[in-house]
């Protein structure tokens, strides 16, 4: 290997036999996929077969890191799981920002697959010097803290809750106080009878040049600290403080997405969430953001929510009680379960029961029995077994598809996107499913950084893939996407109303065909710029040749190569849709411009990727290296 | 004047000395001279630096006069304000050669 940054080594364990082995990865599959997501794509393409499944023994679980990780840079101990979703049927690639995957590397290994199923309970232990299968029969059946408690102190873990280990299709693998939170990798997980695994090591990581690495890193440390959105908002008031400018926005999804805005909204805000609960903040190891609220449960001090969970845990369900929402992000984290995905299936039962179609105790607004639905559906009790397998099947059990919330099988964020179309977009084309940041994130530009016109669909598509794109490559190379809000200009962000604020915000929608211009030839972004400092760390750190034009082709891969791995499993064209509440029905009764113009942005959309109803034509596919013939 | 209800959102509510309650005014310049007036001793808000809504939609222009009822929600949306750099101690030698501390910013 002649690249620098990386460990070197792809780890490949079989469960079924015991054994483990090397698999190749060479400095050519390096350039082409950087790692981390798109590393786990390209290694999955070569494998699946179609008409595999989840819970397949021959279903790969891909675990991977990105070059810049452990190399000093700030905010990049992200690490990706990628393997085929129980709850949707295609690929799933899910980031955590737990410590395992900085401690996979010092144990000298880039990435860890792992196949076949164990017949008992298994700990997979990893370091430098060999790989150990132990038995997990105590561990089985502990929640995800006592489990992670009687691992070894020092060593990166990933664990499963009893949600993995009943194989609820939403069951998530935390690392440390962090989640691989969606499309159910901690099921695929438990149908592997894997409830632990460890990685422990002092091997260091070799970076390309130190000093200019460190240069960069000092740079962009001092970038993220001083930017209104990284350095000050995400700190002081964490993900939660976007409660009331989506309130504002009337994109606060509100009961089972019927709303855009919640009257007690205050309530359940991030400043209420500060002003009354904060302990202190924290963050994933080497961050320099700090996001995450601390708070006290029972006296106890542990991880608060995130905005997706305040917001689908309490307007979504017409609660306003933030204290049951703090419990309940507590409870879902020890059972190891997506609070995104709960939100949405519980939302979903609420509305079949007051429309008749499901009677269940589910109801709009009562929470006194939330907390025992939750182990209910952990343990596949009762109602809880039905509510375990997600929206999309109830909702072909139950009837009420038009407000099944999902999108291919996978519940929506938080972001009701009637009134930011372009976030409807995203959702709808997001390869995994229901997920804002594989859709692009589009809604930082359509009102909670930006304020580009949020109903206008001109420039969307074009926006949505370069986002889309870029947000790949970042995520590939291990850095945490909240890195990326520094490429909005501070003065726009600190000055809203002013002159200057609107300029921008016009014009980025006007150069919407630009934006299209540059996604078909990134290599016109062949350069790099001080704003933008990932190619900078990614050189520095690896020795290879980076530019925002190759990131953007990178992730344009990487993009294209999920999806077309979601065809091989089956995935057929026309699956790029949203539910008929969020296409068909105006938010705002009366305005039609408050519904997603799906299908007018989609033949953009396909049009700018290559892609013929949501399927890659064979020519993009050959241009980008995916297929020969 | 009017008397309207004034919510602040965002850092200006975690870090000004007024969140949210009662406020007589006649126009929106009003509620931001009035809330520069709380907060004497913190960093002055300037109407371009929020977004300003009136009665639930947005509401840019600095003049509009307000009604008896009106509520105003002042947000920070997802921005923050500047921080100010902690200032470092810096030590530097007196004319005879003494350490002496000197207040500097970072």
């Amino acid at each position: 290997m002649s690249y620098k940054g990386y460990a070197g080594k792809v780890l490949k364990v079989d469960l079924s036999s015991k054994t483990y082995e090397e698999y190749p990865w060479t400095d050519a599959d390096r350039d082409r996929t950087l790692g981390g997501k798109i590393m786990a794509a390209d290694i999955l393409y070569r494998h699946i077969k179609p008409g595999m499944k989840a819970y397949d023994e021959d279903n790969w679980l891909v675990v991977t890191t990105g070059p810049i990780s452990g190399c000093g840079c700030p905010s990049t101990s992200r690490f990706n799981i990628s393997t085929i979703s129980p709850l949707t049927g295609i690929i799933t690639s899910s980031n955590c920002g737990g410590n395992f995957g900085l401690s996979l590397k010092k144990a000298g290994y880039d990435a860890l697959i792992i196949t076949g199923k164990s017949e008992a309970p298994v700990h997979l232990d990893i370091n430098e010097d060999k790989v150990e299968f132990k038995d997990a029969s105590e561990l089985w059946g502990l929640h995800v803290t006592p489990t992670q408690d009687k691992l070894p102190p020092k060593a990166g873990k990933m664990v499963i809750g009893p949600a993995g280990e009943n194989k609820v299709l939403y069951a998530c693998v935390f690392s440390g106080e962090r989640t691989a939170g969606r499309g159910g990798v901690g099921a695929v997980f438990g149908d592997k009878k894997l409830k632990a695994v460890t990685a422990d090591g002092r091997i260091p990581t070799e970076v390309f040049d130190k000093e200019k690495l460190k240069e960069t890193n000092k740079k962009w440390t001092t970038q993220l600290r001083s930017h209104p959105l990284t350095g000050s908002q995400l700190p002081r008031l964490g993900t939660a403080g976007l409660v009331s400018p989506m309130q504002a926005h009337r994109i606060l999804a509100t009961k089972n997405f019927a709303q855009g805005r919640f009257d007690d909204f205050e309530k359940i805000s991030g400043e209420e969430l500060t002003k009354n609960h904060l302990v202190k903040n924290s963050g994933c190891t080497t961050c320099v953001i700090q996001c995450t609220r601390r708070v006290k449960v029972d006296e106890k001090v542990v991880k608060g929510p995130e905005l997706e969970t305040l917001g689908l845990l309490g307007p979504n369900l017409l609660n306003s009680d933030l204290e049951s929402i703090i419990r309940w992000n507590y409870e879902l984290d020890e059972l190891g379960m997506d609070t995104i995905s709960v939100a949405g299936v519980l939302a979903f039962a609420m509305e079949l029961n007051e429309k008749g179609l499901w009677e269940n105790p589910l109801e709009f607004g009562k929470i006194d029995n939330i907390s025992e639905i939750f182990e209910d559906i952990a343990y596949r009790r009762g109602i809880g077994d039905i509510l375990a397998d997600g929206a999309k099947r109830m909702s072909e059990r139950f009837g009420g598809k038009e407000f099944a919330i999902h999108a291919k099988g996978m519940e929506l964020s938080a972001y009701e996107p009637r009134s930011a179309v372009g976030q409807g977009l995203g959702y709808a084309t997001s390869n995994r499913g229901g997920c804002h940041l594989n859709a692009g994130y589009l809604v930082v530009l359509e009102g909670l950084g930006l304020n580009i016109d949020p109903y206008t669909t001109f420039g969307k598509a074009a926006i949505n893939i370069f986002f889309q794109n870029f947000m790949e490559a970042i995520s590939a190379a291990g850095s945490c996407l909240f890195t990326s809000y520094t490429i909005i200009p501070a003065p726009v962000l600190r000055n809203p109303g002013s002159f200057m604020a609107k300029v921008v915000n016009i014009g980025f929608v006007a150069l919407g065909p630009v934006i299209g211009l540059l996604n078909r030839f990134p290599f016109v972004a062949n350069i790099n710029v001080p704003l933008i400092l990932y190619p900078y760390a990614i050189k520095h750190a690896t020795g290879m040749k980076m530019t925002i034009g190759k990131m953007m082709k990178v992730g344009e891969y990487g993009y294209n190569l999920e999806r077309y791995c979601n065809i091989i499993l089956g995935q057929e064209a026309g699956a790029d849709i949203l539910p008929g509440r969020l296409t068909d029905e105006e938010q705002i009764p009366g305005d039609k411009k408050t519904k997603v113009p799906l299908d007018k942005m989609l033949k953009s959309y396909y049009r700018n990727r290559g892609w013929e109803n949501g399927v890659p034509k064979k020519s993009k596919l050959k241009k980008l290296g995916i297929i020969t013939e | 004047m009017a008397k309207i209800t004034l919510k602040c959102f965002g850092v200006f509510a975690t870090y000004s000395n007024f969140d949210k309650g009662p406020v007589e005014a006649d126009t929106l310049s009003d509620v931001v001279d009035f809330l520069n007036k709380s907060n004497a001793e913190k960093e002055k808000i300037v109407f371009t630096k929020a977004l300003v809504y009136l009665n639930g939609e947005p509401c840019g222009k600095k003049n509009k006069k307000l009604k008896d009822g009106d509520e105003v929600w002042l947000l920070s949306a997802f921005t923050g304000e500047k921080k100010e750099k902690p200032k470092k101690e810096k030590a530097v030698k007196d004319k005879k050669g003494k350490v002496e501390s000197e207040e500097k910013s970072a």
